[in-house]
């Protein structure tokens, strides 16, 4: 990343849209590519092999989601849904077809590149074997099963540990219900969203979190868990 | 229940008399038909013979007129036979042994062909009346499948049965406020009648005349079910005579008929049941179409300018002059853009509520065309709109301009939506007299022939493969109701040579300007 630009290509039907993303992200240092439907956008991705693709869901000619599985089946490239339906189900739909993240619109250009710069990260940064994982004072020390918050160590169960592994594995990237139900509990308990929700409970009044303001884990209503960037 | 033989018991003797008797009479004048013919032919035949002239005799009253008289014709004639033709004659004494038992054996023979024949007789007239029944019945039934509503079916149960019973009837349905209602008739029932009425819906039988409660009354009822909440109504009849009852048939046929009506009647609450379905499907599509199309078309624009807002408050310093302008004319087209996407939602909103009043005045459509324009190469300053027969021959429309100006701006910014800049996008006038048209013309994509009519609809899109701009699908329904507020018209048409859209407005003319 710190060698050439990195190039992002916006996939959204909306000019305007478009117009402003690639000022903003321009004038932060990256290369934009522009594309008005789901085609364009896939042939723009062969050609100019983006890093990051930003994709909106109301496409006139193919449903975004599709846009994702066509992706997916080209190239790892991260993908961030931009999206105007206030509808939960299109966006986890979106995320468990392969999408990285989301963001919902209207949002503002710090929004966008605060995901972007996580989401780059999450993809581009640490391998999975690392020891030792750390998101602001959170450390996870994976082979000891080891947690400390802000300098105190945590005490936690098998599963609690699990998440949180998993979500700090993730750090920044909304990660889908059905996601962590899959990776931890298999693939028949993706539905038993309250299992999820007693353990990140639990797990979040180990960690001294309030769930009304939280500094770890966030909850995105209708989709999934977070794991909070903070200054490190 | 009381039928038809019970109550004769009540009426006087002589009519009675006048109704049996002539069978009897029939009987008694074959036997004096046959002694006669006996006697004439008993020169030539043997006494022995003529016996079976009289068996024939019995045969033809047991075939015409049934069991009794046929009896009473073989006793008869078993006397007249002995009295003149067996020996001693004029007696009815016999003498010898063999002549009793031919008599006996007369009698027998008699006595069984007369009632095998009467018998095959009833049956005989069992089946004619079954099969009329039958008859009856399949031309009730079909008579009414016509019916769709409950008003239909009553009218025509009424027709129906009154003219094969001959008698008055009512098909009377229970509303939800627990009232009978005759569909829009006004009823001609009687109180007793009424509680009747209401006595065979409750109980689920028959009441009124003939049934089993509330016999004094001049209306029968059945029940359109077996009784209580589950009944839809109740059928009445009332028989024309005023001392006429139904006899057993006729009960049996008008059992039958509510039956069919009850079939029918099933058959019009399913239907009904489902056109309502259907029409709470709709309101619900409609529903979601238009919020659908508030989220993404209200949320698009705001968008942009919250996006280039952000990004110039956020960056500012970091934007060079042309980012700077480019990020501010976001912000303005999509403010108007969203102007007119809320100033589209009010028209929708008025015309939907009819509240759209025309304030019409003498107008010249080229202002009005040059309102339009303008606005247009705002949105779209990269189209090119080329006018046509905007002469000064061209006669003044008393309309309102204000609404005018909105038609002809939704038709210009679809055009320009859909068409490529290339090509012109052209405005025509044309007048001949009675009335005037207006037609928008692009190099689009064009419309397909059979979708012509329907992208009139509220939120209705012409679906493409690709590339189809986004529109909310209001903007042609918004026209049309426009153009229905001034009196004109708007139609969609494949455009000059074939070739993408022309829209056509017709606008009448009205008597010169004073």
């Amino acid at each position: 990343m710190t060698t050439a630009k990195t190039r992002i290509l916006i996939i959204d039907d909306e000019a305007q849209i478009r117009r402003f993303i690639r000022i903003a992200l321009e004038t932060q240092g990256y290369e934009v590519v522009e594309a008005a439907s789901g085609r364009e956008g896939l042939a723009q991705h062969d050609r100019t092999k983006p890093q990051l693709v930003l994709l909106d869901l109301g496409l006139p000619d193919i449903d975004g989601k599709l846009v994702v599985e066509q992706l997916r089946g080209r190239s790892h490239v991260p993908v961030i849904i931009l999206s105007v339906r206030a509808d939960e189900n299109e966006k986890v739909t979106a995320l468990d077809a392969g999408a990285n993240d989301y963001v919902a619109k209207p949002f503002g250009a710090a929004e966008l590149s605060a995901r972007i710069r996580a989401v780059l990260r999450a993809h581009t940064g640490r391998p999975a074997s690392q020891p030792v994982l750390h998101c602001g004072d959170l450390t996870v020390d994976i082979s000891r099963r080891e947690v400390t918050a802000a300098g105190k160590p945590v005490k936690l169960s098998k599963k609690e540990f699990e998440i949180l592994h998993l979500l700090t594995h993730n750090a920044g990237r909304v990660l889908t219900h059905g996601y962590i139900l899959r990776t931890l509990w298999g693939p028949e308990h993706e539905h038993d969203t309250q299992y999820l929700r007693v353990y990140v409970g639990q797990l979040r009044a180990k960690l001294h979190d309030d769930p009304a303001k939280p500094r770890y884990i966030a909850n995105e209503p209708g989709v999934g868990y977070r794991l909070l960037e903070q200054a490190a | 229940m009381p039928a038809a033989t019970g109550a004769s018991e009540a009426r006087p003797l002589a009519r009675v008399l006048f109704r049996h008797l002539p069978p009897f009479l029939v009987a008694v004048g074959m036997v004096v038909a046959c002694t006669l013919l006996s006697l004439m032919l008993s020169t030539w035949l043997a006494p022995g013979s003529l016996d079976l002239l009289y068996l024939t005799g019995v045969l033809l009253v047991a075939m015409n007129q049934g069991l009794w008289p046929s009896l009473v014709c073989s006793v008869l004639s078993y006397l007249a036979y002995s009295y003149y033709f067996v020996p001693p004659v004029h007696s009815l004494h016999i003498d010898r042994s063999q002549d009793w038992l031919d008599l006996l054996a007369f009698m027998v023979a008699a006595m069984i062909t007369g009632t095998l024949t009467a018998t095959v007789r009833r049956q005989l007239t069992l089946i004619r009346r079954t099969a009329q029944q039958n008859h009856q019945l399949y031309d009730f039934t079909a008579g009414i499948a016509s019916a769709i509503t409950r008003g239909e079916l009553a009218a025509l149960v009424r027709q129906h049965v009154s003219a094969t019973l001959h008698c008055e009837a009512r098909l009377l349905f229970l509303t939800p406020q627990g009232t009978l209602d005759s569909g829009g008739e006004t009823p001609n029932f009687d109180e007793a009648s009424l509680a009747a009425a209401r006595e065979s819906l409750q109980t689920g039988s028959m009441a009124g005349r003939g049934g089993s409660s509330r016999a004094d009354t001049a209306w029968t009822f059945l029940p359109l079910g077996s009784g209580g909440d589950t009944t839809a109504g109740v059928l009445g009849v009332r028989l024309l005579g005023t001392d006429d009852r139904l006899d057993r048939n006729h009960q049996r046929l008008l059992r039958a008929m509510r039956d069919q009506t009850l079939i029918a009647l099933d058959r019009i609450d399913i239907a009904a049941r489902m056109e309502q379905t259907q029409l709470l499907k709709e309101t619900e599509r409609l529903r979601e179409a238009l919020l659908s199309s508030v989220s993404h078309d209200l949320r698009t624009p705001l968008s942009s300018i919250i996006g280039a807002a952000t990004t110039l408050r956020d960056l500012g310093g970091e934007l060079h002059d042309g980012q700077r302008r480019e990020l501010l004319d976001t912000v303005i087209d999509e403010s108007s853009r969203l102007n007119r996407f809320v100033q589209n939602l009010l028209d929708m909103t008025r015309i939907g509520y009819g509240a759209l009043k025309p304030r019409a005045a003498w107008v010249d459509l080229r202002e009005i065309a040059g309102e339009a324009l303008r606005t247009l190469s705002k949105a779209y300053p990269e189209h090119r709109v080329v006018i046509e027969g905007a002469d000064d021959e061209l006669p003044a429309v008393f309309t309102d301009a204000v609404l005018l100006e909105r038609v002809l701006f939704n038709l210009l910014d679809n055009a320009a939506k859909y068409a490529p800049a290339s090509e012109p996008i052209t405005v025509g006038f044309r007048h001949d007299g009675e009335a005037l048209t207006v037609t928008v013309s692009d190099a689009g994509p064009g419309i397909p022939a059979d979708e012509r009519e329907r992208v009139f609809d509220m939120f209705h899109r012409v679906q493409r493969g690709d590339g189809t701009p986004a529109g909310t699908g209001m903007g042609l329904a918004i026209c049309r109701g426009l153009m229905q507020a001034l009196g004109g018209n708007i139609a969609a048409h494949s455009g000059p040579d074939g070739r993408g859209t022309s829209m056509i407005l017709t606008l009448t003319l009205h008597p010169a300007p004073p």
